[in-house]
């Protein structure tokens, strides 16, 4: 026979143990007189305090932040999403890291460099209104745009790293990892911009390329040189067809190095993409067709551009949660990863970044994705 | 008579009408912003510091005095959470902040009422159907006549009794809503068919009791009666005060009922009109308001159950005026005399209908 007060004692904390980690209870209390005290401490959320602005170009700017001390690190080429609220709607992206790991682990400072998109809201909000000592709301570092580790030391698996516009972030960061790790390691960078000015990191690139004996810079500037060709990457990097290339900078320019790299003779799995990046802001007309692309049940179903989400779901034989089927109830809600919907009551178009959506009354323009329905 | 209360205006007017609300709907939502986001943030810091306050008072208070500040902090913070944060925020209010702490679909609320439950009893049947008899379940909660629609039975005479139960026991009432206990004594659903609400309700319930009643007062050691009775006061004055809140929002006497067959093929002007003659407001000051969740204006909540009800106060003056122009009744009046008329309204209809004199619905007067 157990005592029968270690019995209560233990049923207590188990039942204390179940209480604390139900979501919700206690624990966002704590949460919040703990971000009452100061932002950073919350539990609930990683945190970054800005510690630094830096003037990159023009138009882009790299802010140094410290995370709260419970955020876990990343490795070269991953990003955060970050959240900033504007106007009262919380907006998130992604930004690569731009700093190196070893930065992280000797003083617990990270940096995203930024460079303002016209007409682009958060990255115009970053630049205007954020200030050192300000705090963020940021995710664990993720991403698997990272340098692949050479499993037979014998392979030579040297990297290509090819950017252009801001696409240089993540590859800033593998580079001083590269000099951190292995400074005897045979790299090469090609950037392109549009112009000198616009030149991220210039001082940076040119004295860590000057210091690693084994790693080619060259820029390329569109303005005076035109964009990339077959013939430009061959010249660059005689021997493109023995490396491994990381790629980062607008779609378009992504597609148009990765059809001359095979080409060139590049197998498929030697290029890895950051496929985020600046999308322009596409104005579409209603009545557009498109594709709606259902992500937890991986269903799919052509637009018409003229039946509502609810009714395209359920056309493609999904269950939709629904009540009202007119606006009310919000029975219908789903989150929208992509896209853009109009709504019937309104008439208007959502933005790219509302994520949010009644499906019983958006109707699709133009290519959606549904995350959950 | 009551069949023609929504004849009242031709389909033209009713059109124009309704269109005038959805324009002043969109002014609102294109003028949504930080000011909006400000309102529910102070609110909750208002909420959880009364909580904390509350709690630590009922725990920690030497005296009954401060015990029974205590209880009205945690009472308020009660109302606070339901009524302009958890009601509100389900109804989809502030989804537009992309903010996960305020998303209509995953707020779980204080009481025992699971949020799943009341998104689909509240947001949809209620709301949709707003006092369509037999679709509109909201309407006396199979408890109370409040038409001679209902046919008169002699137990009605002692519906105060209930009335008074129901307001007592009102989060039980309103979790176990989506039982349609009148539906299974009637056989038209079996309990079979419940049984996943039923699991769903007594998972919420459980953690709501727990709370409340074992693992705060265990935490006050020997202590714990004064914490279990503080917390039980503070849930009864919630549940007082909400069905005070919801009676005199839905049945005030000029709170018109409708047929199923009035409100079918419904127009958009329609809709709006049905919420407006089934509602009712009553006037306070601007923390009455804020305690009833904005209720208090339930028409407006009632046209417009997702626009951030702080808002509609403003929009009020606008919905007044249309009714003016429109010449059609606008229910509001003092909060005591609104309850006065529902207390009156419980009455008459524990009686049965008088049958030389019926009443003829107040449209128009
Ligand atoms: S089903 Fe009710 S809002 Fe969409």
């Amino acid at each position: 026979m157990q005592n029968p007060l270690a019995n209560a004692t233990q049923y207590i904390t188990a039942l204390a143990t179940r209480f604390w980690q139900q979501n919700g209870a206690l624990q966002t209390y704590l949460d919040f007189l703990l971000s009452e005290v100061d932002p950073m401490l919350s539990l609930q959320r990683y945190m970054a305090e800005v510690t630094r602005i830096i003037d990159e170009t023009d138009d882009t700017k790299t802010f140094v932040l410290r995370p709260s001390s419970r955020w876990q690190g990343f490795q070269a080429g991953q990003y955060i999403n970050i959240a900033t609220e504007i106007n009262g709607v919380t907006l998130r992206r992604n930004y690569s890291i731009s700093s190196s790991p070893d930065a992280f682990k000797q003083h617990q400072l990270i940096s995203i460099t930024v460079k303002k998109i016209p007409g682009g809201r958060v990255s115009t909000h970053l630049h205007n209104h954020l200030n050192i000592g300000d705090t963020l709301a940021i995710s664990p570092a993720s991403g698997s745009f990272t340098l692949v580790k050479r499993e037979n030391k014998k392979q030579s698996d040297k990297p290509l790293f090819i950017a252009a516009g801001s696409g240089i972030t993540p590859v800033m960061s593998m580079l001083l990892n590269v000099k951190e790790t292995s400074p005897a390691q045979d790299a090469a960078l090609i950037y392109y911009v549009n112009s000198p000015q616009s030149l991220i990191f210039e001082a940076q690139l040119k004295a860590l390329t000057g210091s690693l004996p084994n790693v080619s810079f060259i820029p390329h500037f569109t303005e005076s040189e035109g964009y990339i060709t077959s013939q430009q990457l061959q010249h660059d990097c005689p021997d493109l067809a023995e490396r491994t290339i990381y790629l980062c900078g607008p779609q378009p320019f992504m597609e148009s190095v990765t059809s001359h790299a095979k080409e060139l003779g590049v197998a498929d799995g030697r290029i890895h993409l950051e496929s985020f990046g600046a999308s322009s802001p596409v104005t579409r007309q209603s009545g557009t067709k498109g594709q709606v692309s259902f992500l937890n049940s991986g269903k799919s179903i052509q637009s018409q551009g003229d039946k509502t989400l609810l009714e395209l779901a359920e056309s493609a034989g999904l269950n939709p949660k629904y009540g009202c089927r007119s606006g009310i109830c919000h029975e219908c809600k789903c989150s929208k990863s992509s896209g853009q919907v109009l709504n019937t009551l309104t008439g208007e178009l959502t933005p790219d970044d509302q994520t949010q959506i009644q499906a019983c009354i958006s109707i699709p323009v133009g290519d959606i994705s549904i995350d959950s329905l | 008579m009551k069949t023609n209360i929504l004849d009242t205006l031709t389909h033209q007017e009713l059109d124009a009408f309704g269109h005038e609300l959805d324009q002043l709907r969109q002014e609102v939502i294109n003028d949504l912003g930080q000011r909006d986001a400000d309102h529910i943030r102070n609110i909750i810091k208002k909420q959880r510091y009364s909580e904390v306050a509350g709690r630590a008072l009922i725990h920690f208070s030497l005296n009954p005095l401060s015990w029974a500040v205590g209880v009205g902090l945690l009472s308020t913070a009660k109302i606070l959470e339901n009524m302009e944060i958890g009601h509100n925020v389900m109804h989809g209010q502030y989804d537009w902040m992309n903010d996960p702490a305020l998303n209509s679909q995953t707020y779980e609320w204080d009481t025992v009422c699971d949020a799943e439950s009341w998104r689909k009893t509240h947001n949809f049947e209620h709301h949709t159907y707003t006092n369509i008899l037999g679709k509109d379940r909201d309407y006396g909660y199979a408890v109370l006549r409040l038409t001679d629609d209902e046919p008169w039975k002699p137990r009605h005479l002692f519906q105060f009794i209930n009335y008074g139960v129901l307001s007592v026991f009102f989060q039980w009432g309103v979790g176990l809503h989506e039982l349609e206990t009148e539906k299974l004594r009637s056989g038209e659903v079996t309990w079979k068919d419940k049984l996943p609400f039923i699991k769903r309700f007594a998972k919420k319930a459980a953690k709501q009791v727990s709370k409340d009643y074992i693992v705060f007062p265990l935490l006050a050691g020997p202590m714990a009666p004064k914490v279990f009775l503080g917390n039980m006061l503070a849930n009864l004055n919630r549940n007082l005060w909400t069905s005070t809140i919801i009676f005199c929002g839905h049945f005030t006497e000029d709170a018109q009922t409708f047929k199923e067959e009035e409100c079918e093929n419904e127009s958009r002007g329609m809709w709006y009109y049905r919420q407006l003659l089934g509602s009712s407001n009553f006037t306070g000051s601007k923390w009455l308001h804020i305690m009833s969740g904005h209720l208090s204006y339930q028409i407006e909540h009632h046209m417009f159950p997702d626009i951030p009800a702080h808002r509609y106060p403003e929009m009020a003056t606008k919905v007044q005026q249309l009714c003016e122009k429109y010449d059609i009744p606008y229910n509001t009046g003092s909060f005591g005399s609104q309850f006065k008329t529902v207390l009156a309204r419980i009455a008459r209809y524990s009686l049965p209908p008088k049958k030389t004199a019926p009443r003829s619905p107040a449209v128009g007067a």
